[in-house]
C-alpha cells in the first residue's frame, strides 16, 4: 500500500467517523461540536492530498476554526437550545435512515462503475483572475447576509 | 496521488454527504440540522477538489466553485443560527415541528 493511500485511509476515517458520532450523539452539543471538528478536519487532510492548497487553508480556518468553536464555545442561547432532552431524533428517522443508505449506494455505485482517467502528474498553479466579479458578489452577499444575522438576532 | 483512484474520493464524499443528508432530516434540533447541512456541503467541497484534481488543472473553476461554497456556507449558518436564537427566544422552542402555527 503507497503513502497516498494510507493517508487517505487515515483522513477518510477521520471524516466518516466524525460526521456518524456527531449525527448520532444526543448527549452533549460540545461533544458533537467537537466531532464535527474532527469530521471538518478530516475533509481538510483530503482536500491538502488532493493538493488543493487553498481551499484546504479555507476548511481549516472556515470551518475548523469558525464554526465548529462556535458551536464548541456557544453563547448562552445556544447552550439553552442545546441541552440534552432538545437533541432527539424525529419520528421519521428510520424511513430517513432507509433512504440515506439507498442514495448512498446509487452516488458510491456510479462512482465505482464508471472508468475514470487517471490524474495529471502536477497540478496547475491556482490562479482566479477570471473570477475576480462572482468573488466579490459573494463577498457583497456574505456582508449582506452577516449584517442581517446581527440585525435579527439584536435585542430591540 | 495517482496512487488513490478518483472512485475512491466519490464514494467517500457520497458517504458523507448521505450522513448529513440523514442529521439534516432526522434531528430535531435546529442547530443539529445544520451541522449536518455542513456536513453536505463538505461533501460537495471533496467532490469540486477531486473532479478538479482528477482532469485537466488549467481550469480552475472546481476550487473556484468551492470558494463559493464557502461563502454560501457562511452566511447560511451564520443566518441559520441567528434564527434560530430569534425563535427560541420568541418560542423557547429549538425545533422546527414545534412551529406549526399556520397549520390548517
Amino acid at each position: 500500500m503507497q503513502l497516498s493511500q494510507i493517508l487517505f485511509a487515515i483522513f477518510g476515517t477521520l471524516t466518516l467517523a466524525g460526521a456518524i458520532t456527531a449525527t448520532v450523539m444526543r448527549r452533549n452539543i460540545f461533544y458533537t461540536s467537537l466531532a464535527l471538528a474532527i469530521s471538518c478536519l478530516g475533509v481538510g487532510g483530503l482536500l491538502a492530498l488532493l493538493e488543493a492548497w487553498a481551499i484546504a487553508a479555507l476548511q481549516l480556518i472556515v470551518f475548523v476554526g469558525g464554526i465548529a468553536a462556535l458551536m464548541r464555545f456557544a453563547p448562552p442561547p445556544l447552550k439553552e437550545m442545546t441541552r440534552p432532552g432538545e437533541l432527539g431524533f424525529g419520528q421519521q428517522w428510520r424511513v430517513t435512515a432507509v433512504i440515506a443508505v439507498v442514495l448512498c449506494g446509487v452516488l458510491a455505485g456510479t462512482a465505482i462503475s464508471h472508468n475514470w482517467s487517471a490524474p495529471p502528474a502536477n497540478p496547475a498553479p491556482a490562479r482566479l483572475s477570471g473570477f475576480i466579479l462572482p468573488l466579490v458578489a459573494a463577498v457583497v452577499m456574505l456582508l449582506v447576509a452577516l449584517v442581517g444575522a446581527v440585525k435579527i438576532v439584536r435585542r430591540q | 496521488m495517482t496512487a488513490v483512484p478518483l472512485w475512491w474520493y466519490l464514494a467517500l464524499a457520497a458517504a458523507l454527504f448521505c450522513i448529513g443528508l440523514y442529521a439534516a432530516l432526522s434531528r430535531r434540533n435546529m442547530i443539529t440540522m445544520l451541522m449536518g447541512i455542513v456536513m453536505m456541503l463538505n461533501a460537495v467541497i471533496v467532490n469540486l477538489a477531486a473532479f478538479w484534481r482528477y482532469s485537466e488543472t488549467v481550469a480552475i473553476s472546481g476550487q473556484a466553485f468551492a470558494l463559493f461554497v464557502y461563502s454560501i456556507a457562511v452566511a447560511e449558518l451564520a443566518v441559520g443560527l441567528a434564527l434560530s436564537v430569534r425563535l427560541w427566544r420568541a418560542c423557547t422552542t429549538a425545533s422546527p415541528g414545534d412551529l406549526d402555527s399556520l397549520k390548517g
